[in-house]
């Protein structure tokens, strides 16, 4: 339950960047900073931050193994925390359940893993190019690995995915579609509905990267019947070092453990060991209680949050910094039609790193580099680029500081 | 912060990257090694001769910031000319003088000295002179 203080905190958020900005306690201590650094990680609003102080001090306890009110708690804390993520993503009467996991990364690895004994020779995985690497390294393995084809639906020259050949790449040995709902170097949304629907016609797992969606698209899961949503807790305004797949039961049950030890073996023998066969057969070792605690927190904040403001906020500043960066003749990477608040730029000239120092002396943090994301790069045929990713503190007034530091900064390296 | 931005871009920097020494491509040498990294893309080909344990004529090119280019640039001019061996000493120097922020002598070097002006980008001042460290003690 939400604390009456905490509700009242919500209820500000109905939505004003300016006052959302105050929830997060990063800008008292640095009033003047300006973070468009939010695909690489959000900042933390206070309560998130609070609840994992509170967990270790109130609350600290392991789950599963103990009986005491401690112990209790914090099971219950556990299995709160699993149903407020299907509440938020209106999934708890659809089958899904949920594993906890370390991160994106961790998470898809892990199901990549677990399929292991799913895909044969013959068989193709189909990722795009436009995956974090997160999203195809794990897949590129697994195909090396069995035999199999990694098949790579590609990009239009405006960052879009070109779905037009979907019906070619996804056929009847399809095993695995896994995609990125909002690409983290170019901002695109893609179509996951459209996919979801070729992956099924051909009775192939749907996967999808939720990292930059996860926070403030909460409805585009609902309809998808993805065999899997992945994210990470600090790319949504929560905790590092906790991740998580939301996943259909039958497809938790049918999957093999990735990970073995405590908490997840029925019998074990000295000769060959049995497993569980429910949700917990994923769930070896103790997981990471505080952030769970912070995770928690995390949802309830979120829940308070105006989506579709949010979500056109995000939109209307990237539209307004990509008119600005035009207007200075500097080339934004793409021009996807649905999109977020997360724009790419090539400087040309300027080195990404150079930009990224000159604009940290103007209190602006941005990213320099591939972004994980180095098949975008090579279609678009550089090395590296700056990323600017607004989120729900950002404003209109943050757009104009960094235009007008971006105008200096090109005079000084001129 | 602006003293702080001056202090990383000093204008020897600056100037040693917007002019810098011999930047050509020389596929015709004999050496080609390519300096890279994977998580800023900056890529530096070094092409050089080596006759009788002497480097001679060495060029660079490729894509890189500010300070890999100007660092770089200073190694060519610091170890063209130079007997292997010497070159090895010079460049492993640097690096040491670099990452435990030690006394540089060399004075068209010393611009490097200060190593808190360059938070977060030792990496591009050490690129090519670490690339240059390998293959130096392969031979």
């Amino acid at each position: 339950m939400v604390e009456l203080s905490k509700l009242m905190l919500y209820l500000e958020i109905m939505f004003n960047p300016d006052h959302i900005k105050k929830n997060f306690t990063i800008f008292r201590h640095f009033p003047e900073l300006i973070f468009v650094d939010n695909a690489s990680t959000t900042q933390k609003p206070q309560v998130v931050i609070e609840a994992i102080k509170e967990s270790y001090e109130k609350y600290n306890a392991n789950i599963h193994r103990a009986v005491y009110d401690l112990g209790i708690h914090a099971d219950e804390n556990f299995k709160n925390t699993k149903k407020a993520i299907l509440q938020y993503y209106n999934l708890e009467q659809l089958n899904y359940e949920i594993v906890f996991t370390a991160g994106t990364t961790d998470g898809i690895n892990k199901i990549a893993r677990g399929l292991e004994q799913e895909i044969s020779e013959g068989d193709n995985i189909v990722v795009s190019e436009m995956e974090h690497h997160s999203n195809f390294l794990p897949w590129q393995e697994l195909c090396i690995r069995r035999n199999a084809t990694l098949r790579i639906i590609p990009i239009t020259d405006s960052g879009e995915l070109d779905l037009t050949c979907i019906d070619e790449l996804i056929d009847d040995k399809t095993k695995i579609v896994s995609i990125v709902h909002i690409s983290n170097t170019l901002g695109t949304i893609n179509d996951i509905q459209k996919i979801s629907k070729s992956a099924k016609n051909v009775s192939a797992h749907f996967f999808i990267d939720a990292a930059q969606s996860a926070a403030l698209y909460k409805d585009s899961f609902a309809n998808i019947n993805a065999t899997a949503i992945v994210f990470s807790g600090h790319k949504i305004f929560g905790p590092s070092g906790i991740g998580v797949i939301i996943g259909k039961s039958s497809f938790f049950s049918d999957l093999y453990p990735f990970n073995y030890g405590g908490g997840m073996v029925l019998e074990a023998n000295k000769n060959m060991s049995i497993y569980k066969k429910d949700i917990s057969k994923h769930e070896a070792g103790t997981p990471p209680l505080a952030q769970i605690a912070g995770l928690l927190e995390t949802f309830h904040y979120l829940s308070a949050i105006d989506h579709k403001a949010a979500q056109n906020h995000l939109k209307q500043l990237a539209k307004i910094f990509r008119a600005k960066m035009n207007g200075l003749g500097i080339k934004c990477m793409g021009s996807p039609k649905e999109f977020s608040g997360i724009v790419s730029v090539d400087f040309g000239t300027i080195h990404p790193h150079d930009v990224a120092t000159y604009l940290n002396s103007k209190n602006i943090a941005v990213r320099a580099g591939h972004h994980c994301t180095q098949l975008i790069m090579k279609k678009y045929d550089i090395p590296a680029s700056v990323r600017f990713s607004f989120s729900i503190y950002n404003t209109e007034k943050d757009v104009e500081q960094i235009i007008q530091a971006i105008h200096e900064m090109r005079k000084y390296f001129a | 912060m602006k003293n702080e931005l001056d202090k990383l871009y000093q204008t020897q920097i600056l100037n040693e990257a917007k002019h810098p020494f011999h930047f050509e491509k020389r596929s015709d040498l004999h050496f080609n090694e390519r300096a890279y990294n994977p998580l800023c893309g900056d890529r530096f080909d070094l092409y050089f001769n080596i006759e009788e344990e002497k480097i001679t004529d060495f060029f660079f090119d490729g894509f890189g910031c500010t300070i890999s280019k100007a660092a770089t640039s200073f190694m060519i001019r610091q170890i063209e000319g130079q007997f292997t061996k010497k070159a090895l000493e010079i460049v492993t120097l640097f690096i040491e003088a670099i990452e435990n922020t030690g006394e540089i002598r060399d004075e068209s070097l010393k611009v490097f000295e200060k190593t808190e002006n360059f938070k977060g980008r030792i990496d591009c001042i050490l690129l090519s002179w670490k690339t240059m460290q390998q293959l130096l003690e392969k031979n």
